[in-house]
């Protein structure tokens, strides 16, 4: 029997617990929890979001589903419909972060036609399907009772806004900001960086300025001060108007970073036309005849692997250190037609995601997430060996652990892509760094199954099965 | 039980919450700050009015 495995991450809302059997997700509701519940199923907007894609798919769980587990002791549980591949904001793009706090704010105001609202605005309640983002915590809807302010404002604040205003305002990317603080960037913070000149550009003085002003004067708990809101206002009038105006804010938000080291690669990599074609032939054959499950493109840059892989695999997972190209990718990803199982991630291989949070077990650590079928690391060993110093002998080793079928390339030293990461290297550094070390390196740790070099002579191809 | 929750705020939170509605948000703060100095005052006139121990109707 399966056991159930409480997730993580869900601890703070005493009303319910989201749990794991079997690849089902599960949330066990307390009486009150399900009498909101209740309320929210009740509503156009539930059905309306689900159908759409918004909102998770959430019923009620099966009574056989609930005895085999032993939750009979929840006043309720749910069933939700699984995320294939679970992502952190910290690994997102601008424009997905974007996105997400369009979604939740989407969410807000769907619920607030309808007399529920959301107990919190926490980037974390988003996750994505492929490039399309999907709110997930249906434990944040409650009816909105006597109305007042949204009390979700200031970790919407510090979780969604603050972050998309540091990139669009400041040319700074996010990410480890949001990594290093689960609960988003504070306000004072957030103060300091936009201060001068700064304090007048789009959202600045009133969320951030305004905000940090008022938080740091009045500190005591907030019941008394809902309470009198609450009686001033009328109902959720002020949610309603607070999150229309931060939709379209949100929604007139753009991201300075344009250019990147890596923005043009397609156009000036040293692939020949024959190369790209005789790289594409090896990786559609192989991608074909192992029909994996979950693909990790690792080094994905513009996709354009990614998306070969997408045809043949169930999910891929599209990661890249250079969020400039993540974003254009993810941007690509909305156009109609594009796939719908690619989730487009920013990850520095050298420094992934790693374990976040309460006991180290919040968030989990990237390459603990989720467990691939097939790796693809094309024109990666190059900037990971010699841009990053990792010895050939660790990359491969690494790999080994993933345990999965690997398509990996080796880029020759005299190519000209890694004779320029060699240029600016001390002579001598990476003399290991050669066809014929790579070959022996990988055949011992690897089964290696096929192989082609490509037809320029100065790059190479192998699939290969790692040994147990 | 109030809608807060498990989250709390902040009185300062709060009132940046109301804020982000602009004016509409504006005029509920001073609203509420209006209502809360008159009904310390006026609570505070049906306190002296009641007696020399203090004692009043509402909190016998």
């Amino acid at each position: 029997m399966d056991p159930v495995r409480v997730e993580a991450s869900s601890f703070r809302d005493p009303r319910g617990t989201v749990m794991h059997r079997g690849g089902r997700v599960l949330r066990g509701l307390d009486p009150e929890g399900a009498e909101d519940w209740r309320a929210l199923k009740a509503t156009r907007a539930f059905s309306q979001l689900v159908a759409r894609g918004a909102l998770v798919d959430t019923w009620e769980a099966p009574a056989d589903v609930v005895a085999e587990a032993d939750l009979g002791h929840w006043a309720l549980v749910l069933e939700h419909e699984p995320i294939p591949v679970v992502s952190y904001p910290y690994e997102w793009t601008f424009e997905m972060l974007r996105a997400a706090a369009v979604l939740h704010l989407e969410v807000l105001l769907a619920a607030l036609e309808e007399g529920m609202t959301l107990k919190d605005g926490y980037a974390y309640n988003v996750q994505f399907r492929g490039a399309q983002p999907v709110f997930i915590d249906l434990g944040s809807f409650t009816p909105v009772g006597e109305g007042g302010p949204w009390v979700g404002y200031r970790q919407f604040c510090q979780t969604l806004l603050y972050p998309l205003l540091l990139q669009a305002h400041l040319d700074i990317p996010f990410q480890r900001y949001l990594l290093g603080q689960l609960e988003g960037i504070p306000a004072s913070d957030m103060r300091r960086f936009l201060s001068g000149r700064h304090a007048f550009q789009k959202g600045v003085l009133r969320h951030v300025v305004l905000h940090d002003v008022l938080s740091s004067r009045l500190t005591e708990g907030a019941e008394a001060t809902r309470q009198d809101l609450a009686d001033a206002s009328d109902g959720a009038e002020l949610s309603r108007i607070a999150a229309g105006k931060l939709l379209d804010l949100v929604r007139s938000l753009k991201s300075k970073r344009s250019t990147s080291g890596w923005a043009d690669y397609r156009t000036t990599c040293s692939y020949s036309d024959e190369d790209t074609r005789a790289k594409e032939e090896f990786v559609d054959e192989h991608l074909a005849r192992l029909s994996p499950g979950l693909v990790w493109d690792l080094g994905c840059n513009d996709g354009a692997f990614a998306r070969r892989a997408a045809r043949h695999a169930d999910q891929v997972v599209a990661a890249d250190s250079d969020d400039v190209v993540v974003d254009a990718f993810f941007r690509s990803l909305g156009q109609p037609g594009a796939p719908d199982n690619i989730l487009p991630l920013v990850l520095d291989l050298t420094d992934p995601s790693p374990d976040r949070g309460w006991r180290n077990q919040e968030r989990s650590a990237f390459l603990s997430r989720s467990r691939p079928d097939l790796i693809l690391a094309l024109a990666l060993v190059h900037h990971l060996s010699i841009a990053a110093n990792i010895p050939l002998a660790q990359v491969l080793d690494w790999f080994q652990g993933l345990d999965a079928p690997l398509l990996v390339e080796f880029v020759e030293r005299h190519d000209p892509m890694a004779d320029r990461l060699l240029a600016n290297k001390p002579p001598g550094i990476h003399d290991e760094y050669r066809t014929d070390v790579f070959e022996s390196l990988l055949e011992e740790r690897f089964e290696v199954e096929g192989r082609t070099e490509l037809p320029s002579g100065s790059r190479r191809l192998y699939l290969a099965r790692p040994r147990r | 039980m109030s809608i807060v929750a498990y989250l709390d705020p902040g009185t300062g939170g709060l009132i940046a919450s109301a804020a982000a509605a602009g004016f509409a948000g504006a005029a509920v703060v001073a609203k509420s700050k209006w209502r809360s100095a008159t009904g310390k005052l006026r609570k505070k006139d049906d306190t002296t009015s009641t007696g020399p121990d203090g004692t009043g109707a509402d909190s016998a």
